[in-house]
């Protein structure tokens, strides 16, 4: 863990020499979250909800890639990060970037978190972060399945759901928060997620989604 | 994957949904990776827990120094926190199985990550 006067500049150049995505496959959405995107949501949930958001405390990502939310986790005081995936080839990075970095907090689980339910205690986690599939693809497994992910974070998290989405999705996820109770706070919109032509059907060099950044939680 | 982790899996095999939780642990190979001792997250980790399936999971690993439950005094006990920020967060399996109880269904642990995935047939 860094000394608690981390800035967005070290955690982005923390996270910057981070192994990326070898083979992204479509059907998953494997999609890159660029280092100082990363670093400016993080930093950002520092200053406006605390530092106690991460710092001591159990943090899940639920979706975790190559591991850049769960170091970033890490990095800003974490005492223990549950990664979760369901893709062997990514986990295989997410632990070589674990063990360079030397966060020995992150740990990785690999489960389909469809399947995954929580134990039955209380809620494990204090805080849940994810960037899950996005939905671009809207085939039939996986339309709606960040809804899903949302549902699972909220269902096993005490504390704040953050989670970075396609901006298509705004009004099906805060219809679908309000439906279930949740509290439901937009904090940062339309951020240019660059999407580099690593898919044969992409047209252009790359692309921007406009993707937004909430935080979700159990009202109740 | 440390005690930490198990914890926090069961086996969701379709009709598999007592005596599911906690999985049963069997080691191949473990290691120890010092972290530094956190009492406030130990005691916080604990209260949320299962401590009963917790304790079974630890005599299955031959560690007997346990209570079977805990009282206030034991959180003011040196020993007992080295003790379990020992067994909670510096034990890592690295490789390993864990075993469903009820339905004896096997996941493999493989450098230090546990596979829960399930195959079509074993899924609803």
């Amino acid at each position: 863990m860094f000394s608690r006067k981390i800035n967005k500049r070290t955690l982005e150049s923390f996270l910057q020499p981070l192994d990326p995505f070898e083979d992204p496959k479509v059907h998953l959405e494997q999609y890159q979250t660029p280092p100082d995107i990363a670093a400016e949501l993080f930093f950002l949930v520092s200053m406006q909800l605390g530092p106690e958001e991460f710092e001591g405390q159990r943090v899940a990502d639920f979706g975790c890639g190559t591991g850049i939310f769960s170091l970033a986790s890490a990095a800003l005081g974490a005492e223990a990060v549950h990664a979760f995936d369901v893709d062997t080839d990514c986990l295989a990075i997410a632990a070589r970037n674990v063990e360079e970095s030397g966060m020995t907090a992150v740990e990785l689980i690999q489960t389909d978190l469809l399947v995954w339910t929580p134990p039955p205690s209380e809620k494990p986690f204090d805080t849940v972060v994810m960037n899950p599939p996005f939905g671009a693809q809207e085939t039939e497994t996986n339309n709606g399945i960040d809804a899903k992910f949302i549902e699972k974070a909220v269902e096993s998290c005490s504390g704040n759901v953050y989670v970075l989405l396609n901006g298509k999705s705004r009004v099906r996820i805060m219809k679908n928060c309000e439906k279930k109770g949740y509290e439901c706070d937009l904090m940062v919109k339309d951020i240019e997620f660059p999407v580099p032509k690593i898919f044969k059907f992409h047209k252009q060099k790359t692309a921007n989604i406009k993707c937004d950044f909430f935080r979700i939680s159990d009202a109740k | 994957m440390r005690l930490l982790s198990h914890n926090l899996l069961m086996c969701n095999v379709k009709g598999c949904s007592e005596n599911n939780y906690p999985l049963r642990i069997l080691v191949q190979k473990s290691k120890i990776i010092e972290a530094e001792l956190n009492p406030d997250f130990l005691r916080k980790l604990v209260t949320k827990l299962d401590w009963k399936g917790l304790h079974t999971t630890l005599i299955s690993l031959d560690f007997h120094k346990f209570p079977e439950q805990l009282a206030e005094d034991d959180w003011k006990n040196e020993e007992f926190l080295k003790e379990l920020h020992n067994v909670l967060m510096q034990t890592h399996i690295i490789e390993g199985k864990l075993v469903c109880p009820n339905c004896q269904r096997e996941y493999p642990i493989v450098n230090g990550i546990p596979n829960m995935i399930l195959k079509d047939s074993e899924l609803k």
